[in-house]
Parts: structure tokens; sequence; C-alpha cells
């Protein structure tokens, strides 16, 4: 099918980003997170008070050792520990859990505010843009991209800030109480991120392989389940040992990504338990007399304090190893980054990219122009160029020419003009310029005499194009998208002038017929029928037409061609097309060629066919 | 398998407009049954050395981890005591427990690193065994039947319904049995020196590990699911939507589309939050449990330790527990808690798991499609004439085909025309035995089609189906899918013939280049024609093409259409076409309509006023 893949591609960003030197995911997803609000400091803050209580469940717990073991004492005194003990798990039990709340909170206020600011996008870079995309690549980006975002923000960020906090806190608390503890973990604290960064380095070249092995064995998996048909076809099939061999393959790939990726986990694994077992030798030979330095002054080092710092001492590299444990989340997260970034720009939630998005949505919010104002006596275009950014071309260091233009052309009234040109030609481009998809780079557009901004108000024009879109929902939903409060009978009248009359009156259920995925199913002509009839309904005097009878067999092209007629009636028409038939409605040609206007002719008037 | 899942959900909104693959609706609200897990955990046994060794080595680790604190917990307490008189000083033996202390570290840290590398090298291996079973069940099932559950949507849900499995071993079952082991360690650490605390231990971690998990699945999985289905809509809504975009923005419709999809989100989200929240009333419930369990060990300990410490320190009644073990008690139950503490997440994501593996269960479970003869049953066909006898095919309750006969002498070249949706290419799945025909029967070389084994039927027909699908392989691999023995020349010669050489010039490597995901690397004609080639290149005496044409100009059409016929000669030739181009060059046409075959006459006879005529008129 000839898709409009006429017009070069539109590098997504038109105005920043990309172009700027080099994209940090890292950075683009930091300026994202001004959308969660005041919940990841509500996270962070709940964080560093369950630590304050875990210094609580030390020292109970060491209260009630030195008790019993040295003093002693009886529950008549240590009531009190044990019921700190209960009531500090208690509470850190809470604040573990609000934490998590408050980051899945602030990673949800970010995911929506970023679906929202992409959607937008996908309509400001307009559905020929949106075409041209894959239409699987869309959703996910939409979607699961987007989703998964949320690793990131509800866990990997928080605990990037925690990594440093926690540990601080903790010295600031152990070093006063002892200097030799303290310093046993202040010397290991600055080897972990050492340690971790010489690991890491080689392993997150290897976690990135990783990854990629994950998705292709998976990948593969699914080529086959989506190639079944072609394998049987071929005889080819029995593929169960293939898929298993294959798995294996990968499997040894990634063990052997994943054997260095381990290294970093135990690297922290290491550093927790040399720690605890240097405090427990250094402290307990403290207290046989065989090492005498580490405290301060005379006070001797007590059975509480020792222990209040070995509870202590694995909480010191825990928010480390949890930074390990979300660190997928990171990878991901910037995977998806460097994806959307380029489509929601560089700072998508600055008051500037979101000023544009509201002006975009000011304008197709404005109430369509009441149909006894929508007059169309002629459109203008004055030297007109479209130019679309980033349109570099590599090979000659040299900006390519204009995608249109300068073109300067007038239609007037009732003309019914077809359009045609190569591949490329810029006819698409044209579409896109008058229905606001793109702006015109230089030049004016002029509507009865008066400049305009941005393409032809709403309610000007009406666009059918090579494919249908039924959405799920009744035929009546379908046919109101063109016009909401229509009543049922002109949804009729309008069946009617699509040719659709005789297929909806065989419908028993009428107008609350449902359509789309799991409903009525519409062949390809009655589908093409039904945008017309949208058309109809719309009642625009500008009606664009964008090869309205591709892939269409002979008889459905022909009641298209019959309903194309009774719509041009009193309207204007603008006509995309190669194909004879089409070219018969037309009394005016007007050729395109590398964006430039280079035929512009009458047409003879159609002398209608025999059956047609 | 449970049938009672396929009952449509009943509450599913009726505002919800976009729906999804019937597949996935049925499970939507209901829980599945933990039945469904069943085939899953015989696979396990399979690689139970694996696995074993790293839920072996997960405790070992968890075992070094928790000694560690508790050692050197009781050892700064013995130090501590010691170090109060000069004798005790000097009779301690500090070398075994200082020794076991950094042995204990080792063992953690090698411990940890073992278990990682065993528990992904076990999982793994269990994911390339539950590939290959899933594949092999699946491959059977009839293509058609697996498009007609929702396409690609399906396709995409079963490879992450695989990758949810990968979960339920990792995360739920071994968690869960180095916990219970983790229980069992602590007590009899305990119970060695203390059997009633051990036994407050034990039953205050059950209750920790085993209530607090189960409430969070048992309130949680309906919520995962409904999670789970909404995102699905979610996205199969998004998908719609943004396809629509064109005519959503024209209308003016695009912002009111964009309101909706938010308020279908506010719905998921809110069972997100209630996830969240769920998951924090889990933490707070766990770590309070834990909290009186510590609590009802201290003060069980201290009541045994010193019973009348502030009374008479010199009478004391009973036996006393040596009051430097109450360190290592808590510690022991704090580390066995470690073990517990990821349990609710795992158990709340275990709905998951489950109606992911209800799903997969209830694909294996779909009807296969045709049986084919063993090879000692099978016939064997003389010569390839085609005889198709009343044939009628139904899809559901529609009549598609309704008593086709048609005959194709071998060496024949059959025309199809028709319009769309006129049951040609029902015809082609017919033949390729992916639909079973309710009436009618067909004849190959004179013996009955679905008397013929597998092989001998696909090497019966060389199909070209209406979408190509390209493999992850080079370009070569496939088009060798169809002529394994192929040359490099003459895959070239057949991609030349069909106009694609200057497409196979720019290649950078040529044949041995590699399609991107999808075959996006080529345009919609060039992988149609790219599929024809692939049909051509199969040895096979019969060809079925299905609009090999469909979206090509006329010259590049015209080529096709010559390397085609070019192709066949000295073959059988079914083609489809609503294009009626170079028809003239086939020897037979046939006009199919509403599921009849209409007329079929070859170009001389045909009649100038047949409906094929004036069809071929219209486009000449």
């Amino acid at each position: 099918m000839p898709r409009t893949a006429a017009a070069p591609d539109v590098s997504p960003s038109p105005t920043d980003a990309t172009a700027s030197a080099e994209f940090v995911p890292r950075r683009w997803l930091e300026t994202l997170a001004r959308a969660g609000g005041r919940w990841p400091q509500l996270a962070i803050l709940c964080a560093l008070l369950s630590t304050l209580v875990l210094l609580a469940q030390a020292w109970a717990i060491a209260r009630l050792a030195q008790g019993v073991a040295i003093d002693h004492e009886g529950l008549a005194t240590l009531w009190p520990a044990i019921a700190v003990l209960a009531a500090s798990l208690s509470l850190r039990g809470a604040l573990t859990g609000l934490r998590g709340y408050a980051g899945t909170r602030a990673s949800q206020q970010i995911r929506r505010r970023l679906r929202e600011r992409l959607l937008q996008r996908f309509a400001e870079l307009g559905p020929l843009w949106v075409r041209r995309q894959h239409r699987a690549s869309l959703a996910n980006r939409a979607w699961d991209q987007v989703e998964s975002l949320h690793g990131y923000y509800a866990d990997f960020r928080p605990q990037t800030r925690l990594a440093g906090l926690i540990p601080l806190m903790l010295l600031c608390v152990v070093f006063p109480l002892n200097w030799a503890a303290g310093l046993i973990l202040a010397t290991t604290a600055p080897l972990v991120p050492i340690f971790m960064i010489l690991v890491g380095i080689a392993a997150r070249k290897r976690s990135q392989e990783q990854f990629r092995e994950m998705d292709r064995m998976g990948r593969h998996f699914m080529d086959l389940l989506t190639g079944l048909k072609t394998l049987k076809l071929f005889g080819s099939a029995r593929r169960g040992p293939q898929v298993e061999a294959v798995s294996h393959a990968f499997r040894k790939r990634t063990m052997r990504v994943l054997r260095l990726a381990f290294l970093s986990s135990t690297v922290l694994e290491f550093f927790t338990a040399v720690s605890i077992a240097l405090l427990a030798v250094y402290l307990g030979f403290h207290f046989l007399g065989h090492l005498q330095f580490g405290t301060w002054g005379d006070s001797p080092l007590t059975l509480q304090t020792a222990l209040f710092i070995l509870v202590l001492a694995p909480e010191f590299y825990q928010p480390l190893r949890e930074l390990g444990v979300h660190y997928h989340a990171k990878a991901e997260a910037e995977a998806a980054a460097s994806d959307l970034a380029p489509i929601v720009g560089s700072a998508p939630f600055t008051q500037e990219a979101e000023a544009g998005a509201q002006a975009h949505n000011a304008i197709s919010d404005l109430p369509a122009v009441r149909p006894q104002t929508r007059k169309l006596h002629s459109l203008m275009l004055e030297e007109v160029c479209v130019r679309y950014p980033n349109q570099w071309n590599r090979q000659t260091s040299t900006l390519t020419p204009p995608a249109l233009g300068p073109l300067t052309l007038r239609i007037t009234q009732g003309e019914r003009v077809a359009l045609t040109g190569a591949s490329g030609s810029g006819k698409s481009t044209l579409l896109n310029l008058l229905l606001g998809f793109v702006e015109a780079s230089d030049g004016l557009l002029y509507l009865n005499g008066h400049p305009l901004s941005h393409g032809l108000p709403p309610g000007m024009a009406t666009w059918v194009g090579q494919e249908t879109v039924v959405l799920s929902g009744t035929l009546a939903d379908n046919l109101r998208l063109a016009r909401p409060h229509a009543s049922d009978a002109q949804l009729e009248a309008a069946l009617d002038n699509a040719d659709l009359l005789d297929w909806y009156q065989h419908l028993p259920r009428g107008l609350e017929t449902r359509l789309g995925e799991g409903g009525q199913a519409l062949s390809g002509g009655q589908a093409r029928r039904l945008s017309l009839a949208r058309a109809f309904l719309h009642d625009a005097p500008l009606v664009l037409l964008d090869e309205p009878t591709a892939s269409l067999d002979a008889d459905s092209e022909a009641r298209v061609i019959a309903a194309l007629k009774r719509l041009g009636e009193g309207r204007t028409l603008l006509l995309l097309t190669h194909r004879p038939e089409l070219l018969t409605l037309c009394q005016r040609l007007i050729h395109l060629d590398d964006g430039q206007l280079v035929q512009d002719r009458p047409l003879p008037l159609a002398t209608p066919r025999g059956d047609a | 398998m449970s049938r009672a899942i396929r009952k449509p959900a009943p509450d599913t909104p009726a505002a919800v407009t976009a729906s999804e693959p019937a597949l996935a609706v049925s499970h939507a609200e209901q829980r599945p049954h933990l039945r469904e897990l069943t085939p899953y955990l015989a696979l396990m046994r399979e690689h139970r050395g694996w696995l074993g060794i790293g839920a072996l080595l997960a405790l070992i680790t968890l075992l070094a981890a928790t000694g560690l604190l508790a050692l050197s917990g009781w050892f700064l307490s013995a130090t501590a005591v010691a170090g109060l008189s000069v004798a005790a000083t000097q009779a301690f033996n500090f070398f075994t427990p200082a020794a076991g202390v950094r042995g204990l570290a080792l063992a953690r840290t090698a411990g940890r690193y073992g278990e990682r590398v065993t528990t992904h090298e076990g999982t793994l291996r269990l994911l390339a065994s539950l590939r290959r079973r899933l594949f092999e069940a699946i491959e059977p099932l009839s293509p058609a039947a697996l498009q007609h559950a929702g396409q690609g949507e399906l396709m995409t849900r079963l490879g992450a319904d695989v990758d949810a499995l990968d979960s339920l071993y990792v995360r739920v079952l071994i968690p869960s049995l180095v916990a219970i082991c983790a229980i069992l360690a602590a007590g009899t650490l305990i119970g060695i020196f203390a059997p009633t605390l051990a036994l407050v231990a034990v039953i205050g971690l059950v209750l920790t590990g085993g209530l607090v998990p189960w409430l969070a699945w048992w309130r949680g999985s309906r919520d995962a699911m409904r999670h789970q289905s909404s995102a699905s809509r979610l996205r199969a809504r998004l998908l719609e939507r943004l396809q629509g975009l064109g005519e959503l923005v024209i209308y003016g419709r695009w912002n009111e589309e964009l309101e909706r999809l938010a308020e279908q989100q506010a719905e998921r989200d809110r069972i997100e939050r209630a996830q969240a929240r769920r998951q924090a009333l889990a933490s707070w419930l766990s770590h309070s449990l834990l909290g009186l369990t510590l609590a009802g060990v201290a003060l069980l300990g201290v009541m045994q330790m010193a019973p009348y410490a502030n009374t008479d320190m010199t009478t004391p009644s009973g036996e006393l527990l040596d009051g430097r073990l109450l360190a290592l008690f808590l510690l022991a139950v704090l580390g066995a808690f470690e073990a517990l503490a990821p349990l609710p997440l795992a158990w709340q994501g275990l709905g998951r798991c489950l109606s992911a593996a209800a799903r997969l269960n209830s694909v294996q479970a779909n009807t296969p499609a045709a049986q084919f003869p063993s090879d000692s049953e099978a016939a064997t066909p003389v010569g390839h004439p085609l005889e198709i006898e009343q044939l009628s095919v139904t899809h559901g309750d529609t009549p598609v085909l309704t008593e086709l006969s048609l005959t194709l002498a071998a060496g024949e070249h059959l025309a199809l025309l028709g319009p769309s949706g006129s049951g040609k290419s029902t015809l082609l799945d017919v033949l390729s035995r992916f639909h079973i025909p309710s009436a009618g029967h067909i004849t190959l070389g004179g013996v009955a089609l679905d008397s013929l084994d597998e092989a001998t039927l696909r090497a019966s027909f060389a199909v070209c189906p209406q979408d190509t699908h390209l493999f992850c392989a080079s370009y070569a691999d496939n088009l060798r899918l169809a002529a394994p023995e192929a040359s490099d020349e003459a895959l070239t010669r057949m991609l030349e013939s069909l106009g694609l050489g200057d497409w196979l010039a720019r290649q950078p490597q040529g044949l041995a280049g590699f399609p991107d995901e999808g075959g996006r690397s080529l345009s919609g004609g060039q992988l149609r024609r790219f599929g024809v080639a692939r049909a051509l290149l199969s040895p096979a005496p019969i060809v079925l093409l299905d609009e090999p044409c469909e979206g090509l100009d006329r010259t590049s059409a015209e080529q096709v259409m010559s390397a085609i016929l070019a192709a066949c000669e000295g073959r059988s030739l079914i083609m489809i076409t609503h294009q009626p181009l170079g028809l003239e060059r086939f020897a037979r046409l046939a006009l199919l309509e509403a599921g009849r075959l209409q007329e079929d006459t070859t170009p001389t006879t045909l009649s100038r006023d047949s409906r094929l005529a004036r069809l071929m008129e219209r486009t000449a």
C-alpha cells in the first residue's frame, strides 16, 4: 500500500533536546521528578525517621543484654526496654510502609503527568507522524515505557539519597561512642563505592548485554510464535527443541554476564560481613583488655555501647545494598528515557513546554465554528515553505531543500482539485499544513483573505484518509465522533449519503450496533464509507481526501466514488490521488514535484462511464 | 483445568468500551485456583538439582548472616562478662568464637554469591524447559484459532506470562522455602539453650512469616488481577485511539479522549494505591508481630535469667539461664526475620503468577488443529490434481464458503477473483488444513487431503499468505525456509525477478543481512514480494498465492505477475486477487462471491456481459 512516506522523517522534537550535544538520561529523569510533588521528600523523610527509630531499637537490645548479662537486673527495671523494643519495631514497620506508599504516589504522579504530556505531543506531531510510527511502538511508549519508570521513582531515586544520608547519620552516632568502631565503618565505607565502581564499570556493560540477551531470548520465542503459520506452511514446525536450545545458549551467555554482575553485590556483602566481624573481634578484644584504644577519655566501654554499635553495623551497609537491588530499575528507566525524551523534549514539565501544549489545546478546544459562519470563499497560499526541523543531510552537510514550497496557490469556493505527485513531492505536507499539523516556515496562508497562523480553524476541514478508524463502541458513537449532538435522523441521513443505508437497515440493533473489536465486522469498503458518513456529518466546507479508495476492490471503489460525488456538492474538495477513476471527480489538477508546483491545469469534465 | 474461568466477568464496567482479547477478559475478576500452578511445579522437579543447591546456598547464607550477628552478640556479652574479672579474662578462649565470626563472615559472602549464581542458573534452565513445553503445546494449535484470540496482543501477553512465571520460582518459591528453614534454624539455635523461648520465637516467626504473606495474597490477589486487567484494557484502548488520532484531532475530540483515558487511568491508579496501602499495612503488621515476638523472647529471657535479680541475688530459685545468651536470642530472631521480610510483597505478586499460569493453561487447552495420520497410515497421492467437492466452511455460525466445487488439473493456472470478504483466503486456510471444513471433501492426487501426513501435505503446497512474517534470521535463511538447498544465486535471481534487485543492492550485507523487528526494513509492498519469493522458491507442485500484487503500482505488479507465471510453469497455481490485472494470461478464471463460486471459465470463453468481464474491463 502506498503509505504516506511522503514527508521526510519528522524529527519529533522540533525545538530542543536531541539537538543539544549530548543526552544524559539521568538528567532528563531528574527534571521529571518535579512532578512527584512532596511525595519523594516524604519517602526520604520516612526512611530517615526509620533510621532514628532503629537507634531506639538498637538501644533496647543493648540495654537488655547489659541489664541481664552484666548488671543482673530484673523485669522491674528492664520492662521499659522491652516496651521500646516492641514499639520501635512496630513504628519502623509503619515508617517503612509509609515510605513505600509515598514512593508509589510519587511515581504515579510522575507517570501520569508524563503520559498526559506524551499523548498531547502525539497530537501536536499529528496523525501522519503517528501513522509512520510502528503501531505497537507507540502504545509501547505511551504505556509500557512510562510504566517502566515506576521502579526508578518509587525506589531507586529515593534510595540514591538514602545511600549517602543513612551511613552518614549512623557514623555521627557511632563516632562519639567509640572512635575505633567509627573508624572501622568509616574506612570500609568509602571502599564500598570504589569497589562498586570498579566492579560496576565491568558489570554495567555486561548488564546492558544481559538485558539485551534477555530481550533477545524473549523475542526469539515471540518470533517463532508469531511466525508459527509460516513455519507450518513450509513444513518446518516442531521447533520445540530449538526453542530450548536457543534458551540454553542464551542462558550460557546470560550467566557469563551475571557471574560478573553479582560480584558487585558480593562486594557489599563482603564489606557488611567483614565490618561486623571486625567490630565484634575489636570490641571483644577490647573487653578482654587486648586492645585498649578506641574510647574517648577514661569512660570504659560497656556491653551496652558495644552491642548498640554491633546492631547498627549491618544497617550501615543496608541502604547501599538496597540500591544494588534497584539497580535494574535505573537501567530500565534510562532506556525508556532515551526513547521518550526525543518526543516530549528535554524538559517536558517546564512552564514553557506546558504553555505550548496549552496553546495547542486552546486551539483544538475552540468551539467548532458555527456552521453558518463556516464559509470558505477562498483559500490562498502565498510563497509558503515548509521545512522539517533537523532535516540535515549528512552526506552534503547542508540543509535539505524545504519539503514544500515556496508554493503559491489559490483555491476558490466549490472547486474540486486533484493533487498529484510522486512520493515525497510534498502532497502530504500540504495536507498537514492545512490541517495545522505542521507550521509554515515562510509565507502565509489566507482564508477568505484573512491570514491564518495555525492551519485552518477547526470545523473548516474534514479529512478522509487511506485507513478508516473504527473505534470500539456503538455505530452511533462512531458517527457522533464528527458531530457530538447530531440527532438520530441526521445520523441516518449521513448513512444514506454514504451509501450505507442498506447495510444499516439490516442491522438488528441499528445505531446501537457495536463496532470494533468483538463487535460487528466491517469490510474495508464499508469502513471507508463510514468515514465518509462522518465527513457528511461534520459538514465542513473543505474536504481533504488522501487516496480514499486505496486498497478497495472495484465494487467498493465505485460506491465510494459515488458517495464522494455527493459529498463534493457545495463543498470544496482537495483530493490526493493517482487513480484515474478519482480524477474524473475533479475539475482542476495540481501536480507537485519536489515540493514545487509544476502543473496546474483544468481537467475535462468527467464523462460518466457506462456502469459505475 | 478450570473451566469456570471461561465465564464472562459479571461486573465488567459497561462504560469501558475498549474491549480486549477474550482470553484476558475471562480471567479478569476471578481468583484463579492455586491448582493452576501444578504443571509448573512439576516442571521444577526436572531441575531440582540446581534449584535445590540454590535454595541450600540461600539458606547457608542466611544462617551465616544470622549466626554472624548472633555469635557476635554472644561474643561481646561473653567477653564483657569475662572482662569483669582478671582470671576469667585469662581463661577466656577467644580463638574459637573469633574464628567462628571470621568463618561466618566468609561463609556469608561466598554463600550469597553462590546462591545468586545457582538460583539464576536453575531458573534459566527451568525457563528453557518451560518455553519448550509451552511452544510444543501451542505448536499443534491452528494458527487461525490463535489469531482469533486477539493476534499480536495475545502473543505479547504470552511472552509476558512466561516471564511472569519466572518470578514464581525466584521470588515466591525459593524465598518461602528459605523462610521456613530460617524459622526452623532460629528455633533450633534458641531451643538448644531454652526450649520455651524457642517455642515463643517460632510461633511468633510463623505468624509473621505465614499470616502476613497469606493476608497479602488473600486480600491482594484480586487487586493484582484487577490491576493487570485494567492496565491491559487501558493499553488496548490507547492503541486503538492512537490509530484514530487523525480523526479525533480533526473532529476536535482528542482532548476529550485524553480526559476519558485519564479517568480510566485514575481507576487503575486507585487500584495501584490500594495495593501500595496494603503493602504498607503488611509491612507494619509484620514488623509489629516481630516486635511482639522479640518482646516475648526478651520478657521470658529476662524472667528466666534473673528471676530475683533485684531482690535477693544469693537465692535464685531453680535453674538460671545464662544471661550472656539474651543478645544471641534476640539477634537470631532478627536475623531470621530478614528471610521473612520480602514474603508479603512476593505473595501479593502471586496473583499475577497465577493468572499468567491460568492463561497459559487455557491456551494449551485449546483445541488443536487438524490431526494428521501417522506415517504408516498416511496415503500417498498420485500426481497433483486437486479436487474440491461441495466444500462448506463456517466461522462460528457465519457461513464463509458454501458448497464450493472446483477442480484443478496438475499444471493448471487459476485466478480466483472476488470482493474482499468473499472467502478466498479461507479457501487457502482449508487447503493448508488450518481450518476444518464443515462439509465436503478435498482430494489431492486421488486421495483425501486429510489422509496425508503433515510432511506430504506441506511438501505439496507452496503458500504465500497475505501477511508475510520475517523471522529474526538473515534474509537468506528466511528464504531458505522454503528451499533449504537453494544457492545464493538462485535466491538473488528470484528476488531480482520480483523487482527486489534494487532493494537487495542497497542492503549493506546483502542476503546475509538481518531484517529489523517485524521486517520494517522492507516497505509493505517489498515485504509482500519477499513472501512471494519465498513461496515461489519452494519446489512444491501446487502454488497458492493470496493477493501477491496488493499495494504495488502497475509496473511492479506486472513484473511480479510475469515472475509468478514464469516460476509456476509446469506447476499448478491458484492466485487470489481482487485486481483484474494480467488475467488473460491465466488458463482459468473463477469468481467467488459471498462464499459461492459464481463463475468458472477461461479467458477465451469469457462472455462479454459476465461479471468477470465487467470487472476486467473496469481496470483495463
